[in-house]
C-alpha cells in the first residue's frame, strides 16, 4: 500500500517548536466518528493505522528516534519488529517503544516515541516506518509536515515526550540511551590483534574532558573495514608529554578472538552517557602482536601500576595458550607450560606446570642457565596431578584425553633462580621446547602451605613422595623461615625470681584467655615460690590483647610472672625454645595453655621423681578432658597403613575413664601437653627440634633423644591434670595441615623408624 | 578458712574475728545499688544494710556499683557519691558474664585500701557480678579472720542462660547443669569453656563461709552442683509489713460475687502469663464462670510482638480478664486486698518471689505453679493452692473449684502463714554472722522463737527479686 496517495483526513500537526515543549497541539480537523471495524483490512486507509510526525538520528546514542502515533491497539503488542525506509536504504534493528495519549487522537490512536538501535547513518528521506507484530503489521507514513530533525531537536523533543508517556520498562533504558552525548576526541595511534591474549589493542590518546566523564565500565565499539567487534575494554591511562593539559595515553583492550578484520575505522567509546568516536591519527596503523606486546609493555611500565595497568601488561605478556591458531608456532606433539616456581634452595627448585605428551615424545627434560644443564627427573622426582582446564582447551583438541598431564617436580640440583633460567623439554625428534621459569613469588609459610595443599596422597605413595619430592623441599624452606629469627619483647610482671628452681614454660596462641584460668589456679591452690612462670605470646596480633589480660592478671592475683611477645609468628618448638633459653630454672615444664593442675603440689611431686630417680629424663602428670575421661596416660606407637606404614603416637586408653593411681609408670614416650625435664638434659638447641614445624612430633622426638642418652621417661599415675584438647577440624580446606603432620611425621620416621620398629611398639 | 598468702609478697591484712558479743563491723557488697537501679539484689542488700546500721551493736557500710558508664572519677576507682557509709565503684567495662571475671586492673589497689580501712570482721555479698569473683579471694587474703557471706539470689553460677535454668528456646525446665546440655543451649560456647567456667567460679567459691538463700529450694540446687550442705543456710529476705493504709479490708466470703483473683508482676512469659491467658481463654469459651483475672504490672520491657499478642488476647478475654495497668509499691497492699487470690503462674523455678510474701504479709491465699521456690513458699491447702506448671486448662480447673466451693479459700485465710518479720530477719543474719550455722536452717513454716514481737515500722517495699541484669 503506497500511503503517498494521501489519505482523506490527515492528522495535522502544528510544527513542533524547536526549543519549546508542549505536545502536539489538537488536530484542526478532529477525525470521523465513524472509525473502520477492522483497522488492519487493506482497502480501507481512509485513515491511516499511524504516522511518522518527527524523526533523527542520534549519533552519539547509535540510533533513529521516531515520534508520532498509532492506532491503539499497538500498545497492547509486546516488542514490534520496526523497519523504517528510506530514499536510499533502510534502518533495521532492535526498537524500544514508549507511548504517550493524545488528546487530538481521542481513544482511536496513541502517541509513541520509538528508538531504533542501529547506527544511523544519512539515508535521505523517510518513506514509511513498517511496524510488525507477529501477523499484524501496519504502515506509517510521515505526515505533511514531518521532516528530519536535527540531532538536538529530536533528542529534547523526544526527551520531553518521554517525561509524558505512560509506565513502561523501556523508559528508563530509553531517556538513558537519549542521554548519551558526545564528550571530548580521541585518536588512534596503533592498534592490533594478539592471538595469545584472544583480543585487540589499541592504543592512542584521549581528552580530558572525557576521560573526567567516564565512570567505569567502559564499553568499546570498533569498527573495521570488514567488521566490528564490540565489548568491555579494559583500559588505563598514562601521560604524554605532548598533550599536557588536553589528555592522557591510553591504552586498551576488548576481548575477540577474529584478527582479520582489516583496518581499523573508528573506536565508539560510551561509559555512562558519555561517548566519544576516536578516530585513527594520520601514521596510526596496524601492528603485530610482537610489537604489540613491547608498545605496552614500554608504555605501561612508567604508568601508574593500578589494576588496570597490571592486567594490562599480563595480557599483553601472556605466554598461555589460546585456541589452536595461536600454538601454531609449537610442533603439535607436545605441550608444556609453567605456572609456578618454588626456590627451594639448597634442595632445589620445586616446578609446578603442566605436560601433554605421548608415550615415547619426549627424550629428556633438564634445566638451562647458560652453558649448564641440569636434569630434571619426572619420574622418581615429580607428582602428576589432574589438570581438567589443560585437557578441556588445549588437550581435546590435539587428541590428549588424560587429565592427569599437571606435574610438581622438584628439580635438584638446581642453580639459583634467575629470569634467564629456562626449562627445556627435548623431543625425540631432536626438537628442543624451551619455557622460561617463572620468577617465584612464595616463600616461608605461605610456600609450604601451597606445596602440602597440592596433593592428597596415601598408602603407597606417601614414603616415596615425601622421601624424593616434598620433604626435602618443606625442610630447606622451614630452615629459610627459621633463620630470620624474631624479635622477643619481655614484659616481667611482679618482681624477677633471680634463682628459680622450676620454671614454666607456656606457648599462647589464639585462646589467650586459658592464661587466665592457669594464673587463677596457680594462685589460688599455690604455686612454689621459687618457681618462674613465663608465657610465650606466639600470636603477634593479640600482642596487646594478651598484654592487657597479663597486667589484669598480676593485679587481681599478685602472682609474678613474665610475658614474651614475638615479633612474628614461629610455631610450636621455636616458641618453647625462645621461653627455654629465657629461662633459667634447674627443672623446666612444658606446659600448653590448654592444661590446668588440680592440686597445688603437682610441679613438687613430678620434679621429686627426677630428683630422686637420676634414669629418669621425663615426667609427666595424667591428662584427663573436662568429663574425666583420660586425655593422656602415656603414648604407644601405631604404624597407620595410610599413612605409608609411618608410626604414630596413640594416646593409650584415650576417652575411657581413668586407671587407678599406682604411683610411677614407666612409659617410652609422654606428651609435650605438660612435660618436666631438668635443664641439664635439654639438647643443645633447647628442647624440641624445630624441623618439626608448628606443632606435632617434637615431643615424641624429644622423648626417643634423651632415650639416647640412657634417660627414660615416665608418668606420675597420682597426679591428674586437665588436658582441654579441642577435636580437631579435619576437612578438605585443612588437607595442607594434614599433609604438613604427614610432614612431621616423615621426618620423625626417618630419624626414629628403625628404633620403634626395634621397641615393637608398632603393631 | 584458710590464710593464704603469695610466697612472694608480704600482704598487708587485718583484724580478729568478731568475738561473741563484740562489736560487729559489716560490710554489705551489692553488684549495683538501689539509688541507680530498682532490682531485687541491691535492694535487698541495702535494706539489710540500713537495718544493721540502726543497731547498737553493729556498724554497717554499703558497697555497690554504678555500671551506667557515668560514674566514678578519673583515676580512681571507688567513689563516695552519697552518704559516708556508702561506696560505689564504677567497672571499666572489663566483667565477664561469662566467667565472672574482673580484669579491671584499677580495682584491686582500691578495693584492699578500703578492706584495710574499714576492717570489717563480716563481708556479706549480695552478688559478685561486676566486682567479680575473685574479689572474694582478695578479700580472704586482705582478712584472712573475717568472715564471707554471700546472699545467692538466683542460679547465675549454675546456669548461662540468665540464671534461670530453662533452656533457651524452648523453655524447658532444667534440673542440673551439664557440660553437654549446657553446650546444646549455647550451640557457640564448647563443653570445654563451660567446665573452665564452673572451675573457675568454683575455686574462688571456696573462700567464702557461708552461702544464704532464701528458699531451700535454690540451697538444693547448688547443693546439687557441689556446695557442701555445712555452708548453706536459708534465710528469708527482708519482707516490709502491709501498710497501715490498707488495713481494714475485708475479703469476700459470698459464693454470689465473682470469684477475684490478681496477677502482680511483670508481664512476661516466663512470669507465667501465657498460661494466664490461656486459662482465661478456656474460662471464657466453657460457661458464664463469674471469675475475673485481674493483671496488675507492666508490659513495656517486652518485645513488640508479645506486647501485641498480650493485649490481642486480653481484648479476646474481655469478660475474663482486665488489665489494670502498672502499679506503685505503696500500692501493693491496697491492690492484693481487693481480690480474694494472689496468681503466680510463673514458668521457671523462681527463688522467693517476694509478690509471695507480699500476698501472705495481706492474708492472701496463692495460686501458684508446683515447682521450685513458689511450691515451697506455699504449701497446697495451707498457704495456698499448686497447679501443675505451664498448664492453663489444669489452673482453669483449679479456679473453677475455688469458685464453686467458697470454704475452700476460707479455710486457707485463716491457715496461711505469714512473712517473717525484719526483726527476725535480721536476727537470723547475726546469728550467722556471729556463730555460723551447721545446717541448712530452720524448715520452712517454722519461725524463730522471735515471732512473738511486735513488727518494726514499715519501710520500702521490696521489688521482684529478678535475675541480674547483664551486658548483651
Amino acid at each position: 500500500m503506497d500511503t503517498n496517495d494521501a489519505p482523506v483526513v490527515d492528522h495535522d500537526l502544528r510544527r513542533a517548536d524547536v526549543g519549546h515543549a508542549d505536545s502536539t497541539a489538537p488536530a484542526t480537523n478532529p477525525p470521523v466518528d465513524e472509525a473502520p471495524a477492522n483497522p488492519r483490512m487493506e482497502v480501507k486507509a481512509q485513515i491511516p493505522d499511524g504516522m511518522v510526525d518527527l524523526y533523527g538520528r542520534h549519533e552519539a546514542a547509535g540510533c533513529w528516534i521516531f515520534i508520532g502515533w498509532l492506532a491503539r491497539e499497538w500498545l497492547a503488542m509486546e516488542s514490534p519488529v520496526v523497519d523504517a525506509v528510506f530514499e536510499r536504504g533502510r534502518a533495521e534493528g532492535d526498537s524500544l517503544f514508549a507511548f504517550h495519549e493524545r488528546e487530538d487522537l481521542g481513544t482511536f490512536g496513541i502517541g509513541y516515541v520509538l528508538i531504533v538501535q542501529v547506527p544511523p547513518r544519512r539515508l535521505g528521506r523517510l518513506l514509511r516506518l513498517e511496524v510488525r507484530h507477529g501477523e499484524i503489521a501496519v504502515q506509517a507514513p510521515p505526515s505533511k509536515q514531518a521532516r528530519e530533525a536535527p540531532e538536538q531537536a529530536i533528542v529534547s523533543q523526544a526527551r520531553r515526550q518521554l517525561a509524558t508517556c505512560l509506565p513502561n520498562p523501556n523508559l528508563e533504558a530509553m531517556d538513558s540511551r537519549l542521554s548519551r552525548r558526545f564528550v571530548g576526541e580521541g585518536y588512534i595511534d596503533f592498534f592490533g590483534h594478539r592471538p595469545l591474549s584472544r583480543g585487540w589493542f589499541v592504543g592512542g590518546w584521549l581528552s580530558n574532558d572525557f576521560i573526567k566523564a567516564v565512570a567505569s565500565p567502559v564499553e568499546a565499539q570498533a569498527q573495521f573495514e570488514a567488521g566490528a567487534i564490540g565489548g568491555e575494554a579494559i583500559h588505563t591511562y598514562f601521560e604524554r608529554e605532548d598533550i599536557v593539559g588536553k589528555g592522557l595515553g591510553v591504552v586498551l583492550f576488548v576481548p575477540a578472538e577474529r584478527g582479520d578484520l582489516g583496518r581499523l575505522v573508528s573506536l565508539t567509546l560510551r561509559s555512562g552517557t558519555a561517548v566519544l568516536v576516536a578516530r585513527p591519527s594520520r601514521n596510526a596503523g596496524a601492528v603485530p602482536p610482537d610489537t604489540l606486546t613491547a608498545n605496552i609493555v614500554g608504555l605501561l611500565e612508567q604508568a601508574d601500576s593500578g589494576p588496570a595497568s597490571a592486567a594490562l601488561i599480563d595480557l599483553a605478556t601472556r605466554t598461555a595458550p589460546a585456541k589452536s591458531g595461536a600454538l601454531a608456532a609449537q610442533p603439535n606433539r607436545v605441550f608444556v607450560e609453567l605456572d609456578e616456581v618454588i626456590d627451594c634452595a639448597p634442595e632445589g627448585l620445586l616446578l609446578f606446570g603442566w605436560m601433554l605428551a605421548r608415550t615415547g615424545d619426549v627424550a629428556a627434560i633438564r634445566l638451562r642457565s647458560g652453558e649448564k644443564a641440569f636434569p630434571v627427573d619426572m619420574v622418581a622426582r615429580a607428582l602428576w596431578i589432574d589438570r581438567n582446564d589443560v585437557v578441556e582447551s588445549v588437550g581435546r583438541e590435539h587428541g590428549f584425553d588424560d587429565p592427569r598431564c599437571g606435574f610438581i617436580v622438584r628439580a635438584a640440583p638446581a642453580p639459583a633462580w634467575a629470569e634467564t633460567l629456562s626449562l627445556e623439554v627435548e623431543l625425540s625428534g631432536g626438537e628442543v621446547i624451551t619455557r622460561l621459569l617463572p620468577r617465584p613469588r612464595l616463600d616461608g609459610v605461605a610456600a609450604i602451605k601451597r606445596l602440602l595443599g597440592a596433593f592428597d596422597a596415601h598408602y603407597a605413595d606417601v614414603d616415596s613422595l615425601y622421601g624424593q619430592l616434598f620433604g626435602p623441599a618443606v625442610g630447606a624452606l622451614n630452615q629459610r623461615r627459621l633463620a630470620d629469627a624474631p624479635r622477643v619483647q619481655a614484659l616481667q610482671f611482679g618482681h624477677l625470681i633471680r634463682a628459680p628452681r622450676c620454671s614454666v614454660i607456656v606457648p599462647l596462641y589464639g585462646r589467650i584467655d586459658f592464661m587466665e584460668f592457669q594464673m587463677a589456679l596457680f594462685a589460688v591452690r599455690g604455686i612454689a615460690p621459687d618457681t618462674e612462670i613465663i608465657y610465650v605470646l606466639d600470636d603477634p596480633p593479640r600482642a596487646r590483647e594478651a598484654q592487657f589480660l597479663a597486667a589484669s592478671l598480676f593485679a587481681r592475683f599478685g602472682l609474678s610472672f613474665r610475658l614474651l611477645l614475638l615479633s612474628h609468628n614461629v610455631g610450636f618448638a621455636p616458641a618453647n625454645n625462645i621461653g627455654f633459653n629465657a629461662s633459667k630454672g634447674q627443672y623446666v615444664c612444658l606446659m600448653n595453655s590448654d592444661v590446668f593442675p588440680i592440686t597445688g603440689d603437682w610441679l613438687e611431686r613430678l620434679t621429686a621423681h627426677l630428683e630422686q630417680d637420676p634414669t629418669l629424663g621425663l615426667v609427666g602428670p595424667v591428662l584427663l578432658f573436662e568429663d574425666g575421661s583420660v586425655q593422656h596416660e602415656g603414648m604407644v606407637f601405631k604404624a597407620i597403613p595410610q599413612f605409608g606404614g609411618w608410626a604414630f603416637g596413640q594416646h593409650r586408653r584415650k576417652g575411657f575413664r581413668r586407671a587407678p593411681a599406682r604411683g610411677l609408670v614407666r612409659e617410652t614416650v609422654i606428651t609435650g601437653a605438660c612435660m618436666v625435664m631438668r635443664r641439664v638434659d635439654a639438647p643443645a638447641h633447647g628442647v624440641f627440634d624445630e624441623a618439626f614445624i608448628i606443632g606435632d612430633f617434637e615431643d615424641t622426638d624429644l622423648c626417643f633423644r634423651l632415650r639416647a642418652s640412657g634417660l627414660g621417661a615416665a608418668i606420675d599415675s597420682d597426679v591428674a591434670m586437665y588436658h582441654l584438647e579441642r577435636k580437631s577440624q579435619a576437612s578438605s580446606a585443612n588437607l595442607w595441615r594434614t599433609n604438613l603432620t604427614l610432614y612431621n611425621a616423615w621426618v620423625h620416621q626417618r630419624r626414629w623408624g628403625a628404633e620403634i620398629a626395634r621397641l615393637g611398639c608398632a603393631p | 578458712m584458710r590464710a593464704l598468702t603469695d610466697g612472694n609478697m608480704t600482704l598487708e591484712h587485718g583484724g580478729p574475728a568478731p568475738a561473741h558479743g563484740g562489736r560487729l563491723r559489716v560490710l554489705v557488697i551489692s553488684h549495683s545499688h538501689p539509688k541507680l537501679t530498682r532490682g531485687g539484689a541491691e535492694i535487698a542488700a541495702f535494706r539489710l544494710f540500713t537495718e544493721l546500721s540502726a543497731r547498737d551493736d553493729t556498724e554497717a557500710w554499703f558497697l555497690g556499683c554504678d555500671t551506667s558508664g557515668g560514674g566514678g572519677r578519673d583515676g580512681v576507682a571507688i567513689t563516695q557519691p552519697f552518704s559516708d557509709r556508702e561506696y560505689v565503684y564504677a567497672p571499666g567495662g572489663h566483667f565477664n558474664w561469662f566467667r565472672f571475671a574482673n580484669g579491671d586492673p584499677n580495682l584491686q589497689e582500691g578495693l584492699v585500701a578500703l578492706l584495710l580501712e574499714l576492717a570489717p570482721n563480716v563481708i556479706h555479698l549480695h552478688h559478685y557480678a561486676n566486682l567479680g569473683v575473685e574479689t572474694l579471694l582478695t578479700i580472704r587474703r586482705r582478712l584472712p579472720t573475717a568472715k564471707i557471706i554471700v546472699t545467692l539470689h538466683e542460679y547465675l553460677a549454675i546456669c548461662n542462660h540468665f540464671g534461670q535454668m530453662i533452656t533457651r528456646g524452648q523453655f524447658t525446665l532444667c534440673d542440673a547443669s551439664g557440660l553437654s546440655s549446657c553446650h546444646k543451649c549455647f550451640p557457640e560456647i564448647a563443653p570445654s569453656d563451660f567446665f573452665i567456667r564452673e572451675q573457675y567460679i568454683k575455686l574462688f567459691f571456696e573462700h567464702v563461709d557461708h552461702f544464704i538463700a532464701p528458699s531451700h529450694f535454690l540451697l538444693s540446687r547448688y547443693r546439687d552442683w557441689g556446695l557442701e550442705t555445712g555452708r548453706l543456710s536459708m534465710i528469708e529476705n527482708i519482707t516490709a509489713p502491709a501498710s497501715h493504709a490498707a488495713e481494714g479490708t475485708q475479703g469476700r466470703e459470698s459464693s454470689e460475687k465473682p470469684l477475684r483473683v490478681g496477677f502482680f508482676g511483670q508481664i512476661s512469659k516466663l512470669k507465667g502469663m501465657g498460661v494466664l491467658l490461656d486459662c482465661a481463654a478456656i474460662l471464657a469459651a466453657d460457661r458464664q464462670a463469674r471469675i475475673s483475672i485481674d493483671i496488675f504490672g507492666d508490659y513495656s520491657g517486652q518485645p513488640k510482638a508479645f506486647q501485641d499478642e498480650f493485649l490481642e488476647q486480653i481484648a479476646k478475654c474481655s469478660q475474663n480478664v482486665n488489665y489494670r495497668g502498672p502499679y506503685r509499691q505503696d500500692q501493693v497492699d491496697r491492690l492484693m486486698r481487693s481480690v480474694d487470690a494472689v496468681l503466680v503462674p510463673s514458668i521457671w523455678w523462681e527463688n522467693s518471689p517476694v509478690v509471695i510474701q507480699e500476698a501472705l504479709r495481706n492474708g492472701r491465699p496463692v495460686i501458684c505453679s508446683d515447682i521450685g521456690g513458689m511450691a515451697e513458699k506455699v504449701r497446697d491447702g495451707i498457704d495456698g493452692f499448686h497447679f501443675p506448671v505451664g498448664s492453663g486448662l489444669e489452673l482453669s480447673f483449679l479456679l473453677m473449684r475455688l469458685h464453686d466451693d467458697r470454704t475452700l479459700l476460707d479455710n486457707v485465710r485463716r491457715t496461711l502463714t505469714r512473712p517473717a518479720t525484719v526483726r527476725q530477719v535480721l536476727d537470723d543474719h547475726i546469728r550467722l554472722y556471729r556463730h555460723g550455722a551447721g545446717d541448712l536452717g530452720p524448715t520452712p513454716g517454722e519461725r524463730s522463737s522471735l515471732a512473738e514481737f511486735g513488727e518494726v515500722a514499715a519501710g520500702t517495699g521490696l521489688e521482684e527479686a529478678q535475675p541480674a541484669e547483664r551486658f548483651p
